[in-house]
């Protein structure tokens, strides 16, 4: 992480040149079916990005991030079907009141270290999923709520999948913006100071909690714009699948997995286990269910064990090895 | 006269929870280890006292003193292979270890068994007894018994025996622990293992009133740290108080609020207990700071 | 770019992988089979697929459909999620124009919607929530019956074989329900409500429970306290075994239990209860009607069909396996033969609203003929009830195989033990 400006110069680089290739996947691939695996990837690096937020940059590790993932698709569903309200707005009001409850749950929870956050982040999730279930007079209960399929710019919803993946795609760049943001300014260093030693950014005048619940909220309703999204692309909700643990295991292991704390782990991480888990199904599933999670397991497993700081800051570390070995054997300056 | 009955329900199905509790929490005070796949050695131990029974007519509670060497052994093995190497590494690392554990032991049963549930009928499932207007489900009060009683010895072995003080002197700073001549990586290994055990059995008892599939890990993992936490963790003590309370509290919310809601209802417990006083009963305040010493 | 290159590296794996699931023979009628195999709903859907492969087996014996043999093209869709991935995948690699399935409503209602944008027929066999064949879609057929037939069936029972055994009117019988809190439970809630209110029926309790509780006691006691005459359950396998266990406990007594299926339809339930699932009654499709009923051909049809089943999955069919044959054999038999077995999905789409069958020309008394929404209008749910261990259809009278038993129940302390 470099706060200067050629490292930032690389980061938008790197940013623009990817959008680049997501768009031209978006456009060239006429296959549903690979359209949809773009999706997903875009779809799932977009949320972990938005987890990075307050697990990477702050090191809370939050469990319960399908809440605020639920709550987006819900707010934006209800919305547009009890008001008819455009999924543009509902979107953002879905972030809003996620963000607030990411608010209240910061404040409330942030003095808890650890497996204790993580802990009370799943039970508030659970807590939700049972509220979307019994509150049927809002949510319909374990129903779920279909939404009409009607394309059109104005309904965030398209003919093609084409239109989702950038949707998609516009979503991840909001989010990365907002981590290559934070990376590169002063905000970054506050929280990589939180991050690594609390008491002593608290002793030099941070003003830890501020910060700490500012990035809860922010990641709240980015993650809550991908309920939405969510929403939309698949037509239908249901507690079960969107106040669902799985979710908050999932993006918070692409997280980790790609690098956390660095804008470009969500997106190695969904790269790499995204097709794995699509591709392990469609290959397995039909003939041994489970066999793909079973396989999850373990990977998840010894990339924790073997590169517990994520994929791209171990090739970052190796990357500066060499090029500082290369420096010292030529003696030259690259 | 039907509280009554909630209550002694809630005490009945308590018992249960302590023991599956009463090894998290321990895991928990010596290894600062958030064991999230403690539901998957239950899940372990009730399939195998149903395969036990499906194919040699063992009886479950028979089948105990199986069930508890084999997650005794199985929890050494995993203790050395996947926890030793994360003990001083950070708590994300710790979690998504134990959490691909998780994972890969529930969807491991799944593949093995599919996801059907299956029960074992025994002849005297059944049974009740009458105490006065109080009805007590014989398998249910077995498993009561079984379970405080291995609780109860638990208490009794940390309290009096040699091991069980290293324990509890591990628990409470394992460097000094170590300099006082404790072999720390021997607790870790007898800790570990014995939490393991100890779910694996309460899945034997549970067998008997229960439908066992690969999913009843997840069912029982939350209630387990719930009763940790609100017990204190650590305090073996505390999850066996903790694990009462909580049954009776879940049963009679569900009697008298809507059974629906029962589980809501110890969330909301959980959340109170995690925001008033992190500790819990029994803990140690500040041990939520997780300063490793 | 590090990306590009993975990116590239994961198409190239991805493409080698399903080079070989395309590689089909040429000239065979192609289908999809999309079904939970995996996951929690994993054990029914897995009978539903199996039940389909029956059918295509059956079928291709006989020399298939205008000469060609029927090829399936099996999906694991644990969830919502996957099925859309799923449906995706059998349309666009696999190329089928039709997909068949599929148990679990949010996975149906995914898959359909893919398969409607796709323009491909989505062939529901399994899931009965209303708003699979609710949205307009063009292409969506539904075989089998409805939450709403099921919860129908379930009041009349109460209406038909309870009341009048009883000797009490349909409005005084006192009715309580339990409904496990997921989409079923909560899908059947007003439907059953609404059955309930036509047949002048006020329900004295409505209760939510998760299907996953290890202790359903609140429940119990709060019925007990109600003292219900019959009691309306839609659960699953493990909580309506879980339910009977702990009534008896309790001594929780009532005139009737009336299951809508799921839990109450499945050969678990008499392994978990024994002697004290007899009396039981469930609402669903059946293929153990009175056979006296069928045709010649549909009866012999009915007994290979379950010979065949219990050789495919070492265990007896479900309602859901029975489901899936079902709606496998009116395509396969009744549908893609007029089309001469193109699966044009304007054409078949043609075919199944101008397919007719009378009721009792099915193996399971059903007929076939679609609403303007796609719905099998001569789908319906039989009462069954639980006798000695195995099901029996007792109403409608035509297609009973038996008349009903233990009405009202006795009480579990003049019921025999285990």
């Amino acid at each position: 992480m470099s706060r200067s400006l050629r490292g930032f110069a690389v980061s938008a680089g790197a940013f623009v040149a990817l959008l680049g290739v997501g768009a031209a996947f978006a456009f060239g691939v006429a296959s549903p079916f690979w359209l949809d695996l773009v999706f997903w990837v875009v779809f799932w690096a977009a949320l972990a990005q938005a987890w990075n937020i307050v697990g990477g940059y702050v090191g809370q590790l939050s469990l319960g991030h399908t809440a605020f993932f639920g709550i987006g698709a819900y707010t934006s569903t209800l919305a547009d079907l009890h008001w008819d309200l455009t999924p543009w707005l509902g979107s953002l009001l879905g972030a809003a009141l996620a963000a607030a409850v990411g608010l209240v749950v910061a404040v409330v929870c942030l003095r808890l270290r650890g497996p204790f956050f993580a802990l009370a982040t799943l039970a508030l999730a659970e807590l939700l999923l049972i509220t979307a279930i019994q509150w049927r007079d809002l949510t319909e209960g374990a129903e779920g709520l279909t939404l009409p399929f009607s394309p059109g710019l104005g309904n965030l919803m398209f003919e093609t999948k084409t239109g989702f993946c950038l949707y998609a795609l516009g979503l991840f760049a909001l989010v990365s913006a907002v981590a290559i943001a934070i990376e590169h300014t002063r905000i970054g260093l506050l929280l990589h100071a939180i991050r690594n030693d609390e008491d002593g950014a608290r002793s030099v005048g941070v003003r830890v909690l501020r910060w700490k619940v500012a990035a809860a909220a922010v990641s709240a309703g980015l993650t809550a714009l991908c309920g939405t999204l969510y929403a939309q692309y698949l037509q239908v909700i249901e507690p079960s699948t969107v106040f669902n643990w799985e979710i908050s295991v999932q993006l918070a292991l692409l997280a980790i997995i790609g690098g956390r704390g660095t804008w470009t782990g969500a997106i190695v991480g969904s790269l790499f286990l995204t097709p794995l888990a699509i591709g392990l199904r469609a290959w397995l599933g039909s003939s041994h269910a489970g066999l793909h999670l079973v396989v999850y397991g373990p990977v998840l497993i010894l990339s924790v064990l073997f590169i517990p700081e994520g994929i791209m800051p171990w090739v970052a570390t190796r990357w500066h090895t060499a090029r500082a070995r290369r420096q010292a054997v030529t003696g030259a300056h690259a | 006269m039907i509280i009554l009955q909630a209550v002694v329900s809630g005490l009945l199905l308590g018992g249960v929870y302590a023991l599956v509790s009463v090894g998290l929490t321990l895991i928990f005070g010596v290894l600062r280890i958030a064991n999230f796949a403690h539901g998957e050695f239950l899940m372990a131990g009730m399939f195998l006292a149903w395969v036990l029974h499906e194919q040699a007519g063992i009886d479950p509670y028979l089948g105990c003193f199986i069930v508890g060497p084999v997650l005794f052994a199985a929890g050494l093995i995993i203790e050395r292979l996947l926890i030793r190497p994360v003990i001083k590494a950070s708590h994300m690392t710790q979690i998504f270890v134990t959490v691909g554990l998780a994972v890969f032991l529930q969807n491991g049963a799944l593949m093995i068994w599919g996801a059907d549930y299956h029960s074992v009928v025994l002849s005297y499932a059944d049974t009740v007894w009458f105490v006065g207007p109080v009805v007590l489900s014989l398998p249910r009060v077995v498993a009561f018994a079984v379970a405080m009683a291995l609780c109860l010895a638990l208490l009794a072995f940390l309290r009096w025996t040699y091991w069980g003080k290293a324990v509890r002197a591990t628990a409470e700073d394992r460097e000094i622990a170590r300099v006082m001549g404790i072999e720390t990586e021997q607790i870790y290994a007898f800790t570990f293992a014995t939490g393991a055990a100890l779910a694996g059995i309460a899945g034997a008892l549970l067998l008997p009133i229960y439908a066992v599939s690969p999913s009843v890990g997840v069912q029982f993992v939350l209630v387990a740290f719930i009763v940790a936490v609100l017990g204190g963790l650590g305090s073996a003590l505390g999850a066996i108080i903790a694990g009462l309370a909580i049954g009776v509290v879940e049963v009679l919310s569900g009697f008298l609020i809507a059974p629906g809601l029962q589980q809501a209802v110890y969330f909301v417990v959980f959340l109170l207990v995690l925001i008033i006083r992190p500790a819990g009963l029994f803990g140690r305040r500040g041990a939520e700071e997780l300063v490793v010493t | 770019m590090v990306k590009t290159y993975k990116s590239i590296a994961a198409a190239l794996s991805l493409a080698l992988l399903f080079a070989g699931g395309t590689a089909a023979a040429a000239d065979t009628i192609k289908i999809g089979v999309l079904n939970p195999l995996s996951g929690s709903l994993a054990s029914l859907g897995n009978d539903s697929t199996t039940g389909a492969e029956v059918a295509r087996d059956m079928v291709n014996e006989r020399g298939g459909i205008a000469g060609k043999q029927v090829e399936y093209f099996k999906a694991d869709a644990p969830n919502a999620t996957a099925a859309v991935t799923e449906a995706a995948r059998l349309l666009d690699q696999e190329k089928v124009k039709i997909i068949i399935g599929a148990y679990g409503s949010s996975i149906s209602l995914a898959a359909s919607g893919e398969a409607e944008k796709h323009k491909a027929i989505f062939w529901e066999m399994n899931s009965g929530s209303l708003k699979i064949t609710g949205r307009g879609h063009r292409y969506t057929f539904r075989t089998t019956l409805t939450f709403k037939n099921l919860a129908e069936g379930a009041v009349t029972a109460i209406t038909q074989i309870v009341a009048p055994a009883t000797k009490m009117k349909p409005a005084d019988v006192r009715v309580v329900m339990m409904l496990e809190d997921s989409a079923y439970g909560s899908g059947m809630r007003p439907l059953l409500e609404e059955a309930l209110e036509k047949a002048g029926i006020k329900p004295l309790a409505i209760e939510m429970y998760s299907a996953k509780s290890t202790d359903l006691s609140p429940l119990v006691l709060r019925f007990k306290a109600l003292k219900p005459d019959v009691v309306i359950a839609s659960s699953y396998a493990n909580d309506a075994i879980l339910f009977v266990h702990q009534a008896r406990q309790f001594d929780l007594n009532f005139k009737a239990l009336i299951g809508t299926g799921a839990g109450h339809g499945r050969p678990g339930l008499v392994e978990g209860l024994g002697k004290d699932a007899d009396g039981i009654f469930t609402t669903g499709a059946t293929m153990t009607i009175n056979s006296g009923g069928l045709k010649p051909e549909a009866k012999a049809l009915l007994e290979d069909f379950e010979k065949r089943f219990q050789a495919k999955a070492g265990h007896p069919s479900s309602t859901h396996g029975a489901m899936g044959f079902m709606g496998a054999w009116f395509l396969l038999t009744e549908v893609l033969p007029k089309t001469g077995g193109d699966t044009d999905p304007e054409k078949v789409r043609a075919a199944a609203m101008d397919a007719s069958i009378p009721i009792g020309g099915g193996i399971n008394g059903y007929g076939l003929k679609f609403d303007a929404e796609g719905q099998n209008e001569r789908s319906f749910g039989v009462v069954q009830q639980w006798q000695d261990g195995t099901l029996a259809a007792v109403y409608p009278k035509e297609l009973a195989t038996a008349a009903p038993v233990l009405v009202p129940l006795p009480e579990w302390k003049d019921r025999p033990k285990q």
